[in-house]
């Protein structure tokens, strides 16, 4: 079962008068498991539902491995669907669950129980199949939800933020197992969420969605590393990326309310900027840097975050160091300037700034 | 009860004790009254207390009128009227729910104010129409074309008759609307996901899931048309047609002057009470369920 491309077009969905995407371009890689990230309310289950077929599109074409599905019922679609609240048949057992949709398509029965039994293996479901949803844990019943999908053999997958109703220990096991799933079973995945941690671990790529447009759409590392706008920038990393509004000037970089920067760019008439860069990114005690006054520190065992304010605008740091800091304290941070993320004042976007010939 | 107050507590007490004074007290009487003479009902009024005569009294009934039959009769109606309204009500009600349809909403309270028109206030035209099933269809006809139409049918002294206007209800259909809004919307897309069409999906997912509710409304449905005496009374006039609770009446005086029998009237009574009983005995496991919507 490999998985097989789906194309998105000029994809306008409305409901009412909201207006939720307006002409949406999306490609999903054949055998790929993409994360369509964003906050709540962007579109990213409506996209996920159109793709699936249970939402109409208003305008657009949906095209899965080459064929325009647009009009095509859900299950002719060839597409599985794991839903939030798991959406399992209360009545029937976990096996009639699981089987069902091997029923409806006129499967023989020893093919049936041959492909439960494989999914229960895959997911060690085994010991349940004959109790019902009511009776099992959450965790379970999303197993449950999972192993129906994936009997159906079809060349999609999509899930719709399947892990939110699960506590953050289970959420972690379930993460290890989608992935581990996904590389045994290779069928093109689509996965919504607006949980930055499972996008960053499970997706090859990542689509994050920001009001109905697509932000950026690239590896996880890209996104972290390489944010196109300083919204991908907020969204992506706990603590998110500091982003300081700055005025660039020849080669310093005057840090509104607060020091200067020198950068390893030049610019001839000064222009306002917006820099961003990592927490942990930010040096502690540097020689050569800006001064920040520390607001509060938190201890987290393993590093700890430190608060901190240039004039107005606030600063996170993670430190690995064990050196004492008491509030009101004045430390020095370096801003390495490999490490800095530009962006233009007026709309967020990414500078894109050469140096020595390759891009940072 | 969430008050643990003794006061309250003595109240609920009192109050429940009263209802079930209210309830089985008439029985009682009926009972009591059912097991004596003629003549002592005639001068003592309806016994207080029960005597020795229920077996003579109940043979006597049982002898006098084809009791029999008209509990068959009482039977088939109301079997065929639980029957059509479940089917009319299940339907309707998905249909309601689960089709998006502009006229959806105006279809559903249409059939929800028919609740302000009980068959009682309607008794004239129903009574019209069950005479002849294409009355309306001719009326219209030399209405609009002024041509006359020469078939009819006739349903009065029939089990259709009987039982026909009594199926279609809008309270049925409300019940499994309120049942089918609390399924989660989720469970038809997985369903379409899995590539179930709206009847596979009202077949395997929706029936099994209200048969709380099936039970119930069969339950209610069953005893209103059992005890139903108004439209037997208007649509049968053949005794071979009549229902055990048109039955009870064979033992009132028909003429001025003859003594009113009360210890039969009661017999009978009680006899009437028996089938019921039974329902509700086997149904009332579900039938709590699907009334109080603890069934899923």
């Amino acid at each position: 079962m490999s998985g097989t491309a789906i194309q998105v077009r000029g994809l306008s969905k409305r409901f009412g008068q909201r207006t939720i995407m307006d002409q949406l371009d999306i490609d999903f890689a054949a055998g790929q498991f993409t994360v369509v990230l964003g906050p709540s309310g962007c579109g990213k289950s409506t996209l996920l539902r159109v793709i699936a077929g249970l939402e109409e599109a208003d305008q657009g074409t949906v095209s899965i491995g080459g064929v325009d599905v647009t009009r095509t019922p859900p299950q002719s679609r060839g597409c599985a669907m794991v839903f939030q609240n798991y959406a399992l048949y209360p009545h029937m057992s976990v096996r009639d669950n699981i089987g069902y949709a091997l029923k409806l398509a006129g499967l023989e029965r020893a093919e049936r129980e041959r492909r439960i039994g494989e999914a229960a293996e895959l997911l060690g479901l085994r010991d349940l199949l004959e109790r019902k949803p009511a009776q099992l844990s959450g965790g379970q019943r999303q197993r449950v939800a999972i192993g129906r999908a994936i009997a159906r053999r079809q060349r999609v997958l999509l899930f719709d933020e399947p892990l939110s109703n699960l506590d953050a220990k289970l959420r972690h096991e379930m993460r290890m197992e989608l992935r581990r799933l996904h590389n045994e079973i290779g069928a093109t995945t689509i996965f919504v969420t607006h949980d930055q941690v499972e996008a960053m671990t499970l997706a090859d790529r990542v689509v994050l969605l920001n009001q109905g447009q697509v932000e950026q759409a690239d590896t996880p590392m890209a996104l972290y590393h390489r944010p196109r706008s300083i919204f991908v920038a907020g969204f992506i990393g706990t603590p998110p990326m500091n982003v300081l509004t700055a005025t660039h000037a020849g080669e310093d970089v005057a840090i509104d309310g607060g020091g200067t920067l020198r950068a390893n760019v030049r610019t001839d008439k000064p222009t306002a900027v917006k820099i961003g860069i990592r927490p942990e990114a930010v040096e502690l005690g540097a020689t050569d840097g800006v001064a920040a006054k520390v607001e509060a520190v938190e201890d987290l065992g393993s590093h700890r975050v430190i608060y901190t304010r240039i004039g107005q605008q606030p600063v996170l740091a993670i430190d690995h160091g064990r050196r004492a800091l008491i509030p009101n304290e004045t430390v020095c941070l370096g801003f390495p300037p490999q490490a800095i993320s530009w962006f233009h004042a007026a709309n967020g976007e990414r500078i894109e700034h050469t140096f020595k010939g390759r891009q940072v | 009860m969430v008050e643990r107050h003794p006061l309250l507590k003595a109240m609920t007490l009192t109050l429940l004790a009263l209802s079930l004074v209210f309830a089985l007290g008439p029985i009682y009487l009926a009972l009591c009254s059912a097991s004596a003479t003629s003549q002592q009902i005639l001068v003592h009024g309806l016994a207080l207390l029960p005597s020795s005569h229920l077996g003579e009294n109940l043979s006597a009934v049982l002898h006098r009128a084809d009791v029999g039959h008209m509990l068959l009769n009482s039977c088939v109606v109301s079997l065929i009227v639980v029957a059509g309204k479940l089917a009319l009500a299940s339907t309707s009600a998905f249909a309601a729910v689960y089709f998006r349809s502009r006229i959806r909403h105006i279809v559903f309270w249409g059939t929800f104010i028919t609740l302000l028109l009980p068959l009682e206030v309607r008794i004239v035209p129903t009574y019209a129409v069950a005479s002849d099933l294409f009355e309306p269809l001719h009326t219209l006809l030399l209405a609009m074309t002024g041509l006359q139409l020469h078939v009819s049918l006739n349903l009065l002294d029939s089990y259709a008759g009987l039982s026909l206007p009594l199926m279609a209800s809008a309270t049925g259909t409300f019940l499994f609307r309120q049942f089918y809004l609390t399924v989660p919307t989720e469970l038809s897309e997985a369903a379409r996901m899995d590539g179930a069409g709206p009847l596979r999906f009202f077949i395997d997912i929706l029936l099994p899931l209200s048969k709380a509710n099936f039970a119930a409304l069969g339950t209610i449905v069953f005893l209103t048309t059992w005890k139903d005496y108004m439209w037997p009374l208007v649509a049968t006039s053949r005794p071979e047609m009549r229902t055990m609770a048109l039955g009870i009446s064979t033992f009132l005086p028909t003429e001025t002057g003859q003594p009113p029998e009360w210890n039969l009237v009661m017999a009978a009574a009680l006899i009437a009470l028996a089938p019921p009983l039974v329902v509700i005995g086997l149904t009332q496991r579900w039938f709590v369920r699907g009334i109080t919507g603890v069934g899923k």
